[in-house]
């Protein structure tokens, strides 16, 4: 009899730490009957999934976008127990594209658990939210947006992610409610505070040996929350973002007050209710605690003098490095080269010419000569 | 027939460049009054020869360029000379100005040192918000980079804003009859305008100042404090400029009122001095007590909306000139540095390096580097034609090349 475990999530419930412990280990799970598995190139299947786009995926959210590749990858385990992980599945939002999951996985298996990890709603979203703010992460960009807040600005789009009830409802109708292994990601109720251990258990994983790893992620300080999400938000290239918020220590942490927190939880507070009633997982009817003690009394999610000040110190620095002998390429220069050019190579002329004018807005013989191409140019000359 | 110097020097944001303006462009006029008004090679003041920047304006010595000013102003034909710069105000050597009166002494039966003083708040404000300016590091060299309202303090900065001391200097050197002291303040000032004060001064007080525009607009809240920062870390003034330009010009950098009142407490004493000393005005304190200007709680921090506001405006910045800086061919760079070999060397060696430095070991870029060193080194021999038509495509780039070719050959 094959089984899979297919760890579907939740973002920032330690899944990185997962990933990483089942793919290290992965030898010694072999020997133990069980495989792990990945696409070729990670630890874990998101190149498998993805959405229309990764910034316009709203509201239809992410599906298997190769399927073949997919199953080939879990046909090529031989074991009986087969442990598969992204938490990109957390983005299915439409039953469609469980359903059709479904189709690749039934086939191969003749028991399928989804394993998911909860987090309060508050705490999820200060937390994903917050990884928006890194660079080359669009997908979180486009479902939280890039307000420099502790909190995402509201949005209904949350609710495909957040509704919980909703969310794990169209796995458990697709794979049935007793397949749904739903655990609360409170270090508190994991065994031995730690996601590792808990899914091995959760699993039925009694292997000696297995040696964890660490947090993976690390967590953005205050202003380098505040000025990734600025910088996302005006589309700057990831690497220069990556240099820039390289030079902020990642010192504070962008909290929202305790009565925001309570608000934003408040909208989830039904849903998680329904979901517990279904699938029995916590004795607390809520499901969460109700503790906010970890928020401050009033937002710390606003510039300070000091924060502001570094971040544009940051920012500014990186005018110095960028691609130096480029850069070192003066207003006077393009234009120079730009006039040598607009007879023989006018395309390259204007090219040249706009580069200087990004840095000499106002200069009249740059203007002069960039309209004169343009025109050419425009005209078919 | 005795000759008169009217020299002033500043203080720096006192109306300088309105009263500078106005004379420079009013030369043929001053002239025909017996006026003579030298100017450097900016042609708005002495300050190029004064010179702006070097160890002698830390030491605040004219040191050698003394001898050229004075030759600026003696050789003048005309019976009344004014001389102009600012740049004085950073003079705080008591024997270089004695060595400066000495050299004029011969020239003029009488000199006037004509000064505006602000009250130290304000100058330092102002002044420092200058400092914000990409160009101007004299400012920065006295009140440092700091995004605030008032500077840090500093020793530099000190011996600027003790005018008891400094002002001193000058009448301890050219007497203290020759000292013409002014406050600047609207209400103190001739009309109402720091042009028409001075022209009173000088004796042309019935010129006209109406054309006079107001120069050196100050710079808004955003502005001053992201140009401070961008001293700070980038010497490039293009690069700066660049930046400045796009950012808006709203609000104004002020300190909390405290923070003024604090910041004069030091100079209080010698302000007094210096009253008791020229007899300036009625006010024993020298300058207005009053502090209103500033807002209580002061209006130079960042707030959430112009901090996101700023960060945004400069990622922008950065992804613009990123965008130029990259988005060009090694192909384009090494045409663009092939074009300009033979008529512009050293335009063509940069744009050749930015094409190296893109894939720094292609070795068909290296060969190309080379022959392009090569054409060069003949050009600046002589061995190579001004222009090679050969070279390009097209009858209108050969007949540029040749009108190019032709010029310079015309030198």
């Amino acid at each position: 009899m094959r089984r899979l475990f297919l760890h579907i999530g939740s973002h920032k419930t330690g899944t990185t730490a997962l990933q990483q412990g089942l793919h290290r280990n992965r030898v010694l799970l072999r020997a133990c009957d069980c495989s792990y598995v990945a696409a070729t190139t990670a630890a874990h299947l998101h190149p498998y999934l993805g959405g229309v786009s990764l910034t316009n995926f709203l509201p239809q959210g992410f599906m298997v976008v190769d399927p073949d590749a997919l199953s080939t990858r879990l046909a090529m385990a031989e074991t009986e127990t087969v442990v598969a992980s992204s938490e990109n599945f957390s983005f299915f939002f439409q039953k469609s594209a469980i359903e059709a999951l479904a189709q690749i996985l039934r086939p191969q298996f003749d028991e399928i658990r989804v394993v998911c990890y909860l987090r309060r709603q508050d705490r999820h979203a200060v937390s994903h939210h917050q990884e928006g703010a890194k660079p080359h992460r669009e997908v979180e960009g486009a479902l939280w947006g890039h307000a420099p807040d502790a909190l995402p600005a509201p949005s209904d789009a949350h609710d495909l992610y957040l509704d919980y009830d909703r969310r794990l409802g169209l796995w458990a109708d697709v794979f049935g409610d007793d397949a749904m292994i739903i655990r609360v990601y409170d270090r508190k109720l994991l065994k031995d505070g730690d996601i590792f251990a808990d899914f091995l258990e959760v699993a039925g994983l009694d292997i000696p040996g297995l040696q964890p790893v660490g947090d993976r992620n690390v967590s953005l300080g205050a202003a380098q929350t505040k000025l990734g999400h600025l910088m996302n938000g005006v589309d700057l290239r990831p690497k220069t973002a990556e240099a820039i918020l390289a030079r902020l220590p990642p010192e504070g942490r962008l909290l929202p007050s305790r009565a925001e927190a309570a608000a934003f939880l408040d909208r989830y507070t039904a849903s998680n209710r329904r979901l517990n009633a279904r699938f029995m997982i916590a004795k607390n009817p809520d499901l969460f605690d109700a503790d906010i003690s970890d928020y401050p009394d009033t937002p710390d999610s606003d510039w300070t003098e000091a924060r502001a000040n570094a971040a544009l110190l940051a920012t500014l620095a990186q005018l110095a490095d960028v691609q130096p002998a480029l850069a070192a390429l003066t207003a006077d220069d393009l234009r120079t080269a730009a006039t040598a050019l607009q007879t023989t190579a006018p395309e390259s002329a204007l090219r040249l010419i706009s580069a200087a004018h990004s840095l000499r807005p106002t200069g009249p013989a740059i203007l002069k000569l960039k309209a004169e191409l343009e025109r050419r140019l425009g005209a078919g000359d | 027939m005795p000759r008169t110097l009217f020299l002033h020097i500043g203080s720096h944001k006192t109306g300088t460049t309105s009263i500078q303006n106005f004379l420079a462009d009013n030369r043929p006029l001053l002239a025909s009054r017996g006026y003579g008004y030298p100017v450097s090679s900016n042609n708005l003041n002495l300050g190029g020869v004064l010179g702006k920047g070097g160890d002698d304006d830390q030491r605040g010595r004219m040191g050698r360029r003394k001898n050229v000013l004075v030759d600026n102003l003696t050789r003048q034909k005309a019976d009344i000379v004014i001389g102009s710069t600012e740049g004085f105000s950073y003079v705080h050597d008591a024997a270089d100005l004695q060595e400066f009166a000495d050299l004029l002494r011969p020239a003029f039966s009488t000199i006037k040192i004509i000064t505006y003083l602000r009250r130290q708040d304000q100058l330092a404000v102002s002044h420092h918000q200058e400092g914000a300016n990409p160009q101007n590091k004299p400012a920065t060299r006295l009140h440092g980079h700091s995004p605030t309202a008032l500077p840090t303090r500093s020793e530099l900065q000190h011996r600027y804003m003790d005018y008891a001391t400094r002002i001193g200097m000058w009448a301890d050197a050219f007497g203290d009859d020759a000292m013409v002291v002014r406050i600047y303040d609207r209400k103190a000032l001739k009309s109402g305008d720091s042009v028409a004060d001075f022209l009173d001064i000088v004796g042309l007080g019935d010129l006209d100042v109406s054309a006079a525009a107001v120069k050196n607009a100050s710079m808004g809240f955003i502005q001053s404090k992201v140009g401070h920062i961008l001293n700070e870390v980038i010497e490039d003034q293009h690069v700066k400029a660049s930046v400045m330009s796009r950012l808006p010009r709203e609000g104004k950098l002020l300190p909390r009122r405290d923070d003024a009142r604090r910041f004069v407490e030091p100079y209080l004493d010698g302000n007094r001095r210096l009253n008791e000393r020229f007899k300036i005005n009625d006010v024993p304190n020298l300058f207005s007590d009053d502090f209103t200007l500033y807002p209580e709680q002061g209006a130079e921090d960042w707030t959430e909306a112009t901090a996101n506001a700023t960060i945004r405006a400069c990622a922008e910045v950065i992804e613009t000139l990123a965008a130029g800086a990259t988005s060009f061919s090694t192909a384009e760079l090494t045409a663009a540095a092939k074009a300009l070999a033979t008529s512009n060397p050293e335009y063509s060696k940069r744009f050749m390096a930015a094409a190296l430095a893109v894939r720094p070991n292609s070795k068909r870029l290296q060969e190309k580097s080379a022959t392009l060193d090569g054409k060069r080194g003949r050009k600046a021999a002589g061995d190579e034609p001004e222009a090679a038509p050969e070279e390009t495509k097209g009858k209108r780039a050969q007949k540029r090349l040749q009108r190019q070719a032709a010029r310079q050959a015309k030198g």
